[in-house]
């Protein structure tokens, strides 16, 4: 890892630093198999947030990719053993992705950092163990899970079974792309479920690692594909797909209600959590000083996207506030950076919106 | 980040909740009188009091109005990726009503 103290000015010093082998081209994963470079559909290049050199290209999943990633998790589901495991068969299987989630964690952090400009320590600190915690937390769920009897119904006994619900797609935001992503996919996982993630056109690298990771550690082929795009071209196709039953999506309030209309097609069940706008209440204590002066992991945690921190309401009571110092940045992997020039300009749109709506001091 | 001034806690509430969303929020305070009364009003999925962002996998978490549908955690999430089915069983012998007949 990079010194707090180095300055790192591009993505080779970055790479470099962790070893990692950057990808001219990012491509989806179906029934185990990463789809070859297919001349001819949409590429999107990909900027890193910390330097604005150009990352890598991405080749967007057409529809006919999404087409074989659901039917290879159609297939998954409907005609092997997965769903039908036991608990021990299938956290046997379970326990070594998480473990090689685990012994990737270092690799999988510097990706999310010079894709996303979340620093390293955040994502080493937090993403990481998060991510690993959601297999460890679901598989001992799984294993506590039972059904219901009544008997109140004279000659008759009822039964409540659960089963798993079919082909899950998972929708990730760019933000905190494997711990967002794993809670969902450990939860569909353990349960028996098969599933087609879509990641976020802005870091899909990550994913498409994270996905090659646990394939490699003993997934069967088809129970977690990856496509890969933007929301109006492959997420669309994606979650209008018949073969699809369950659609979970971490994003934006207005692409989660396009969603649900598209799920009502086929009643699809749909699990969303969208925008935030959280308030803190802040009376006179002593946590009106911390709050002011946070810790280095309070501050700038997701830059552009900070759901948690973003409205502070101060008692008049509280003397002067000293707002927090302007940052001052000793390197770029240890600062955060604003996703690109179109989240730059939605903040300083944001900023303008509540200095007008409530005079907010910013 | 923004910072804005209120005279008393319903000010605060009200400033708080009103917006159209409701995932997360924050009381920061050491009375208890005050954390209760935020935790009731505020229309949101998580109360954080005095703590910053935690989860517990547990808990549910997700959001009121334009925040989302639906929750993560324990009870939630198998929710999500399952379908549950009922399956009734006679537990002796039965007499079948004749078509059409009421059932004694």
């Amino acid at each position: 890892m990079a010194s707090a103290n180095k300055s790192i000015n591009n993505i080779e010093q970055i790479s470099d630093s962790h070893n990692l082998v950057r990808p001219e081209k990012i491509t989806g994963v179906v029934a185990g198999y990463s789809t070859p470079v297919q001349p001819g559909t949409q590429q999107l290049q990909i900027i890193c947030p910390i330097t604005e050199e150009p990352l890598y290209e991405l080749q967007e999943s057409d529809a006919d990719e999404v087409n074989r990633a659901v039917a290879a998790a159609r297939n998954a589901f409907d005609t092997t053993d997965w769903p039908h495991l036991s608990h021990n068969e299938r956290r046997a299987i379970l326990r070594n992705v998480r473990n090689a989630i685990e012994a990737h964690a270092a690799e999988l952090a510097a990706i999310q950092t010079l894709e996303v400009g979340i620093p390293i320590g955040g994502m080493l600190g937090m993403h990481l163990p998060r991510t690993v915690e959601n297999f460890d937390f679901f598989m001992e769920v799984a294993g506590t899970l039972s059904g219901e009897a009544y008997t109140q119904t004279r000659q008759y006994l009822s039964v409540v079974t659960r089963e798993a619900a079919g082909v899950c797609v998972l929708l990730s935001p760019w933000n905190a792309p494997t711990v967002l992503v794993s809670m969902k996919l450990a939860a569909a996982l353990v349960t028996g479920n098969t599933v087609v993630i879509k990641a976020s056109e802005y870091s899909p690298w990550s994913l498409q690692r994270f996905v090659e990771i646990i394939n490699a550690a003993g997934l069967p082929p088809g129970v977690v594909n990856l496509v890969n795009g933007r929301g109006h071209t492959t997420g669309q196709t994606l979650v209008e797909h018949p073969g699809v039953d369950v659609i979970g999506f971490v994003g934006g309030t207005e692409t989660g209600k396009a969603i649900m209309a598209s799920a009502a097609k086929s009643l699809k069940k749909v699990g969303m959590e969208l925008g935030g706008k959280s308030a803190n209440i802040v009376k006179p204590s002593k946590w009106a000083t911390l709050l002011t002066h946070p810790p280095r992991s309070a501050r700038w945690h997701s830059p552009g996207i900070e759901i948690r921190y973003c409205r502070m309401l101060m008692s008049l009571k509280l003397t002067a506030v000293n707002c927090w110092p302007a940052a001052n940045s000793p390197a770029a992997l240890t600062k955060a950076t604003i996703l690109n020039q179109l989240r730059c300009s939605q903040t300083t749109t944001a900023h303008e919106f509540a200095r007008k709506k409530y005079s907010g001091r910013l | 980040v923004t910072l804005q001034k209120y005279h008393e806690l319903d000010e605060a509430i009200e400033i708080a909740n009103d917006s159209e969303y409701g995932l997360v929020s924050y009381v920061w305070a050491n009375d208890l009188q005050t954390v209760m009364t935020a935790s009731k009003e505020i229309k949101a999925g998580t109360v954080w009091v005095n703590t910053p962002l935690t989860r517990d996998l547990r808990a549910p978490f997700g959001g009121y109005k334009q925040s989302g549908i639906g929750r993560d955690g324990l009870h939630a999430s198998i929710e999500l990726f399952t379908e549950e089915k009922t399956t009734m069983v006679p537990t002796g012998p039965l007499t079948l009503p004749k078509l059409g007949m009421h059932n004694e």
